[in-house]
Formats: C-alpha cells, structure tokens, sequence
C-alpha cells in the first residue's frame, strides 16, 4: 500500500515534471526500472549484432577482432555517461533530438538531429528485422535463395511487431524483460556449449590468431568496427520512452549505462568464448552460412543448434519490437513538434490502446520498404550506424557549445567536474566512428552483398 | 470462515454431538492463525512451478511400459482418458480452490462435500499419492545415475534428496520456488532437445500400424497408471492456495495453465517417442526418453552427452515438487488434527514446516528401496483417482447444497462432464479391483482398516476446530445451526 502511494506521488511528480518541459501527459506511464534498462538491452541485443556480423571482423583480422569489441565497449560506456547525464535533464519521448533542440534553444538543429535520428533507428529496425527474417528462413528450412521468401517472413515479423505495439506498451514491457532472460540465458548456454565441446583453440590464439594482414592495418579494422560500432549502439533507447517511464530523470541515464555494461560484458565471453571454438579458418568461409552460426553448428551438432537457434531467434524478436517501439516514440515525439508531413495524423494517441497507432503505421511501413529497395542487410546496418551517430554528433556538439545549460539544470544522474571530458571524448569518438563508417564502409560496398 | 472476525461465531462439529457446540472466539482464531501463519508470496508462475515442475519427472522414466500393455493406439486412447478426467477434475478445482483456498486441497474440499471422515481418506491418499511419486522417482533417479555409469550415484543421489529437503527447510518459499522454476526450465528445455533431435525420425508406420496383438479395454486400463505419470502430481498447483496472492486470478489461470503445459508435453511426448521407434523396443525400458535418442541419434555424441547430463534435472524439479506436495497435505492434516501436532509445527521465522519435510521424505527414502518403481507408480496412480472421486463427489454435493456459489457451473453440459467423469473414476476403480484387488485383498483390506481405526480411535478425538478447513465446513454444512455472539 506504501509502495502503491509512493509509486502514485512519483508519477504525479513525473507528469509535474513533464508539464514544466512544455508538454501534456498523453502517454501511459508503467514502465519501471528493470523494463527501461531491458528495453535498451533488447536493442542492443548481442545475439543479433554481434552473431550476424562476427565472420565480417573475422574475415580481416582473425580472432584480433576480439579487441575491436574491448575499444568500442570502451567508448560506448563513456558515451553512454554524456548521453545519460543530457537524459537526466530532458527526460522526453524524441531522445536526442529533443535534447538537441533544448541544449541550442534552435529548433532546426534539433530537427537536423531529429532526421538523422529517425533514419538510423528506420534502419536499426529494418537490419534486427531483416537479419531475424534470414535467420528464420534458415531455420525453417525455407528456400533461402529466394529473396521474395526471406521479404514475406520479414513481413510476418514486421506485422507481429506492429501488432504488438499497437496493442500496448505493457505487452511491450513484458517482452522486454523477456528478451533480457532470453539473452543472459542464451548466452550463458551458448558460451558453455561452446567452451565445453569446443575448446579448439589455445588461449593465446583465441585472441591473437592470424598470419599475417593483407592489407593497411586501418583499412583491416573498419569492418570488425563496425561490427561493434553497430551492435552496441542504440541506448537511447531508454530515453525514447522517457514519457512513460516512472522517475525517467533517474532510470533512463541508469539504464543506458547498464544496458552498456551488461552488454559489453556478455559480449566479451561470447566472443572469447567463439574465438575458442572456431574450427580451421578456411572452412567455413567457404560456407554460406554466416560465420558464427557455422561454428556453433560445427561445435555442438545439428540439434542442439537448432535449440540455440531458437533462443537468437526469441532474442532478434525481442529487439526488433524494441528497436520498432522506439522509432514509433520517436516518430510520435517528432510529429507532436510538427516535425514530419502530416504530423497530425501520426501524433493520434488511441484513446483505446493509449499508443500512437499511425506512428506504427507508418514505422512498420517505412522498416519494410527499406527492406524491399535495398535488399541488402549490411548496407542497412551501415546506414543505421551512420544516422544515429550523426545525431550524436550533433547532440554532443551542441552539448559541448552550451555546457553552461548542464551545469546549472542538471539532474539526478550528473557527471560533475568530469562532464566536459567525458562529453568531449564522446564527440570525438562518434566523429571517429562517422568518418570510419563514411569513407571506409561506404567505399568497399561491394564486400557487403548478402543476396 | 476464519478471516471473518469481527464476530465470535458457534458452531456445531458433524462428527461431535449436536449438544457439544463449540465456541471459537476472536482471540483463538487469531492466535491459530498467529501460530499457522504461513507467507502469501506466490503468484500464477509461482502456482504454475509447483504444477509442473512435480510431472517433470513424468516424461523421462516409465510412462512407456503403458505403451507395452496397449500399444501405441492403446496408449493414445489411456492419454485422452486421463486428459479428459484431469480437465474436468482442474475445472472443479478451479472453483473450489477458489472458495475454499486452504492447504488442504483435496482434504479441504472433500470435508465440505462428504465430511471428516472422507476427509481424512483423501487427506491420506493425497499422501500416499506424493509419498509414492517421491519414493518412485527416487528409485527411477538412483536407476538412472547408476545406468549412465556415475561412481558413487547411491551416495550422490542421497545427498541431492538431503540437500533438497534442506533447502525446502531453510528457507522460504519464495526462494523455494525460484529454484524449482530454474529446475522446471531446465527440464523442459531439454524436453524441448529431444522434441527437437527425434523431429525428423517420426513414421506414421510406427504410430498406426503397429497395433498390439490384444488391443483392448483391459490393456487400456492396465496402460492407465504408467500414462498417467505425465499427469501425476499436477494437482500439487490445489495445495498452494493458501499461501497465493490473490487466489480468485491466480488458482484457476495456473491450474489452466499447468494442465495446458502438461497435455501439450504428454502428447507430444507420446508423438515424437512412439513415433520414432518401434514400440516393440521401449515396452522394456526403463528410459524412454534417451532410449529414443540414442536409437536416432546415435552419431551426434554432443546431444547425447548434454540430454544424458541434463535429464537429471527433470528428476530434481519432479523431486522437489513431489516433496512440496506431501509436505502440503502432511502439515494441512496435522494442523487438521487428524495426524500428530509435531508436524504442523512452523519455523519461527521461516513459516516453513520442517516436520512434514523430513518425516514423510525419510519414509519415501526408505520405500524407494524396499518396492518396486512399477508397484509404487500403481499406488500412488490408484491413489490419485480415489482422491479425484471423492474431490468430483464432493463438488457435486458443495454445488447441491449451495447453488448460488456455483451459478455457471449448474449448466447441462456441465453436469454430463462431471457424471462422466465419475463414471471413467469408477470403471478404472473397478479394474483396478479386477486386476490387484483378489491377488492382494489381504494387504489392501488391512490397510484399509488400520488408517480407518486409527481415524476413529485417535483422529476423531483431536479433529482442531480453528484449522481453516475445519471451520470452513462447519460453517459450512451447518450453517443453519450458527449463532452469532455479539
């Protein structure tokens, strides 16, 4: 009864809070701690991105593309306190854009972020989308040449998707904390599978494995880069459903860096962990199959992948429903500030459901034509990486510019005399990873043909 | 009933003369209540563990010796008939557990229905029930370590049993609880490998064609008590109504969903083994489960190694709800009065009762050496059913008497389910005698007199009116004769 007051004083509080940044509360608010860093986690999901993109790392640095996950696992951590410590102070649906357009008081910097924003979580969500629709044609057994059968599946899931979050954010929530399960599970048997039947490899050569580089060392690192640039990414994701977090200001800046830190963690046994199991290099490269799901196939046999499969496949579904609830919050957010044609329409909150069903019209329509003209998931994850780390840019730009604003609102998650650092090194970092992915990426396209 | 306390009530006891009334007053309610208080923490998973993890052990031992007395069609139609029996028996617990969320369970309901008497037979056939599945299981589980070769399994498969009852004394039963569904999840995950590894070897030759030579209603009911180890123990999930939050939600959604679980495992379970193989092979087997899988999968060593490990854990969720489920029905009937006081004794502070734990396990421990897994799988099976009779008969009466509580359960249809029922419980009585009662009239008659006397010279005497259930049916079955005392 105690905990129900609290829980009731808290919200009146938040809604008092959010009234203060200039908006009503349209949105229901029940998402608690736990759920707002499981939404994050979901997004992030180490057993969509970093499966699907290990063999790309290791086709050009070998087991040593382990390290590039410690480098990014680095950054993002610290990219994770700037960004949380900006959360804490505007915890609005819209994520970085809003906090752009706050931090510069101009509201076409924020919508220059806000664009850049929406086309990176579009593709965040048509990449985990596509990828699970090619791991479950695989699965079933489905002609997997066909594109059109791969593009019907990902329609199903983009359907499922759609219905969930019209239906509602608690369903959301629940998948949400799900898929944490879902993930700390499967990759506690995974890595145990693999360590057990698996132990190929020496120590030493689980990390360091490798003749020699074919070509500038540089060069060779971009692609496992973008391996871990594109997997951890997304942990704004916490902030895109600020409005109906309860105590936002304190569980987003938390959940982001939890999320960061779990990941970052589990994504360092995995890796070790298929580093050790993998069988004479040449092999599976010969393969169609992609890389990581050859080698536990190799390890633990055809059943016991199949049971595997499924954990990554409830795992991609998971975040694809998060990285689709995400887009639909910020879509929403967007439209409310008149950002987006026909912004009225995709503002409509059912009165029935309590969730923006045109803004999951539109996210669910937008993800699968992305799909259809591209047919291509690495260009997908390329894009995705490319627009979300622009608008951090940005965000951390305008940060840095106007830190006098931080300083004297700052909120419950606060980085104190440490901020400007963090903030600058944050900027530098995604400036870093933008030019890598633009002039490195981009310019090798032909690498990334998966059909 | 007892939460009522604004007022003292009087009430007459059925088994005591109608001139003895006996007088509860608020302050004994609230000191038994003070005394017996046991910790309201869990919720429809919660429930759903209990239910399922207890038929967990089911799939891996035995119910395929049900195959070799009927075949595989034979055991088809023994899965539909316990299903059918089982569905019905869940849709009236589902109320009664409501109206009457007490530890009991079966007890509970059957002394509202039918009285002390028949009470107390439920109460001890319950125990039967779990005292013979813990002691079959531990049998089947020593079994199974020595035939996957591991030194010392005697000593190994002891100190699981003691380190589970320790656990279930120590601590609460949230915790508990947690590790029966870290158990239970592992045990379906591995069901869910074999589904996976015999996918691809089913023939329809094997489920059909392959008939038995004698197919027939006999086989049928002797395949019964080995099928219905898929089902056995569920009604564990009745049990755990007085320590649930919100029984009138979460008592009928986790008996739903545990029967739904355990349909969905059995004939699953039955499709993919029976189809696999030829039932001729598993009529002798101890295993069925890894029998299969090493009959289709021979060459992936990997998969055999991890079902051969992890199979263990079945055993050890169906362990510990087994034990959960004697413990329940030991404490309600002490506490009832009907058995010894020591063990409704709760721990001070863990509100566990470590009495009904260890008394009863030490008494499964030493069955599980000295009968047979086959004979105590027929007991504890011809158990359930009796329980599952009286609990029918009993909600036919409840319902009888008092109509207003039962409005959507009066229908036609409703009534044809539970006659029906009544009909499948008695036939399989009826075989039952046929086929065990004249080989063993001597032991069975003795039993029977023996927990009757021991009723009416001690039992009767020391029924505690202040136990919920007591109350509840004195308030109950006379509640014409209460008088209120302002």
């Amino acid at each position: 009864m105690e905990a129900k007051k609290q829980y009731g004083s808290q919200i009146e509080k938040d809604i008092c809070d959010l009234n203060r940044l200039g908006y009503a509360q349209e949105l229901y608010r029940t998402i608690g701690g736990f759920s707002n860093f499981s939404i994050t986690f979901s997004v992030i999901s180490i057993l969509s991105g970093l499966l699907f993109l290990y063999g790309d790392g290791q086709q050009l640095t070998g087991n040593r593309n382990i390290w590039t996950w410690g480098v990014v696992c680095f950054f993002q951590i610290i990219l994770a306190l700037a960004l949380g410590e900006i959360a804490s102070i505007y915890p609005l649906a819209g994520g970085v854009y809003k906090w752009t357009e706050r931090l510069s008081n101009n509201r076409s910097m924020g919508h220059f972020c806000g664009y850049f924003s929406i086309i990176g979580w579009i593709a965040c969500t048509a990449g985990i989308e596509f990828g699970m629709g090619i791991f479950l044609t695989l699965y079933l057994g489905l002609d997997y040449n066909n594109p059109w059968v791969i593009l019907g599946i990902t329609g199903i899931i983009i359907l499922l998707h759609s219905l969930i979050n019209i239906y509602g954010i608690r369903i959301v929530a629940w998948f949400n904390d799900f898929s944490v399960k879902v993930h700390i599970i499967g990759v506690v048997i995974l890595v145990s599978l693999l360590l057990i039947f698996g132990q190929r490899n020496s120590v030493s050569s689980a990390f360091f494995i490798r003749d020699k580089f074919t070509g500038g060392i540089v060069a060779q690192f971009a692609q496992p880069l973008l391996m871990s640039a594109w997997t951890l990414m997304a942990f704004d994701a916490a902030a895109s459903v600020s409005e109906e977090s309860i105590n936002p200001s304190k569980v987003v800046p938390w959940g982001m860096f939890y999320a960061v830190v779990v990941s970052a963690f589990l994504g360092v046994i995995l890796l070790i962990s298929l580093n050790f199991a993998m069988p004479d290099l040449k092999q599976p490269l010969d393969t169609k199959m992609p890389f990581s799901l050859y080698i536990i196939q190799q390890t633990t046999g055809p059943t016991i992948y199949k049971f595997i499969m499924g954990f990554i496949l409830m795992a991609q579904f998971a975040a694809g429903l998060s990285s689709q609830t995400v887009l639909i919050r910020i879509l929403y957010s967007f439209s409310r500030d008149n950002g987006l044609p026909f912004s009225k329409l995709w503002r409509r909150v059912s009165s029935r459901y309590d969730t923006p069903v045109y803004s999951v019209f539109l996210a669910g329509t937008v993800t699968f034509l992305l799909i259809l003209l591209s047919h291509n998931l690495y260009f997908i994850a390329s894009i995705s990486t490319m627009g979300m780390y622009l608008s951090y840019v940005i965000t951390l730009g305008v940060a840095i510019l106007g830190h006098q604003k931080i300083n004297e609102n700052y909120g419950s998650f606060y980085l104190g005399k440490f901020g400007a650092s963090i903030r600058l090194i944050s900027f530098l970092w995604t400036l870093f990873i933008v030019g890598f992915i633009i002039f490195l990426s981009f310019g090798k396209m032909e690498r990334f043909t998966w059909l | 009933m007892l939460q009522d306390k604004e007022s003292s009530f009087v009430f007459s006891n059925d088994m005591i003369s109608d001139a003895q009334d006996i007088l509860i007053t608020n302050r004994i309610a609230e000191d038994f209540l003070q005394n017996q208080y046991l910790k309201k923490n869990l919720d429809i998973k919660s429930i759903w563990v209990l239910g399922v993890g207890t038929i967990m052990a089911g799939p891996f031992i035995g119910w395929n010796w049900g195959v070799g007395e009927a075949g595989p069609l034979g055991m088809l139609v023994a899965l539909i008939i316990i299903s059918f029996y089982y569905f019905v028996f869940f849709l009236t617990t589902s109320k009664l557990s409501v109206l009457f969320p007490y530890m009991g369970g079966p007890y509970a309901y059957v002394r509202q229905g039918l009285g002390s008497f028949w009470a107390y037979w439920a109460g001890v056939l319950t125990c039967f029930e779990f005292i013979g599945g813990t002691a079959a299981v531990l049998a089947a589980f020593r079994n199974y370590l020595a035939f996957v070769n591991i030194g010392y399994s005697t000593l190994f498969y002891l100190s699981i049993f003691i380190l589970l009852l320790v656990n279930l004394q120590l601590f609460n039963a949230r915790v508990m609880t947690f590790v029966h569904y870290c158990f239970t999840s592992c045990a379906l995950g591995v069901l869910v490998i074999f589904l996976l590894g015999t996918s691809e070897a089913v023939q329809s030759t094997n489920l059909l064609a392959a008939a038995p030579p004698s197919f027939g209603w006999q086989e049928i009911l002797n395949a019964l008590p080995f099928v219905s180890l898929f089902f056995l123990g569920l009604e564990n999930i009745t049990m755990a109504a007085e320590e649930v939050r919100l029984p009138e939600r979460s008592m009928p959604n986790g008996l739903y969903i545990g029967f739904f679980t355990a349909v969905v495992i059995s004939f699953s379970i039955w499709y993919f083994t029976v189809g696999s193989v030829n039932w001729q092979l598993l009529k002798a087997i101890e295993f069925p489960l890894l029998f299969t899988l090493e009959q289709v999968q021979s060459q992936d060593k990997v998969l055999l190694s991890i079902f051969t490990v992890m199979s263990s854990v079945g055993f050890i969720a169906g362990l510990q709800g087994f034990i959960n489920g004697y413990s329940r029905q030991v404490y309600a009937l002490s506490r009832g009065g009907y058995l010894p006081s020591f063990l409704s004794k709760i721990h001070p502070t863990r509100k566990t009762y470590h009495f009904a734990i260890l008394v009863p396990g030490a008494i499964s421990l030493g069955l599980s050496y000295m009968v047979s897994i086959k004979l105590l799988i027929i007991v504890a099976f011809y158990s359930a059913i009796l329980v599952h009779l009286l609990v029918i008969i009993s909600f036919i009466r409840i319902r009888n008497s008092e109509p207003e509580f039962f409005y959507s359960y009066r229908r036609v249809y409703f009534s044809a389910l539970l006659y029906l029922t009544v009909i499948i419980l008695t036939s399989i009585i009826l075989g039952f005698v046929y086929n065990y009662f004249f080989v063993n009239w001597k032991i069975i008659i003795s039993a029977y007199t023996i927990i009757s006397l021991y009723y009416f010279i001690w039992g009767v005497k020391n029924i505690r009116q202040e136990a919920p259930e007591e109350a509840a049916a004195a308030l109950k079955m006379r509640r014409n004769r209460i008088r209120f005392l302002k």
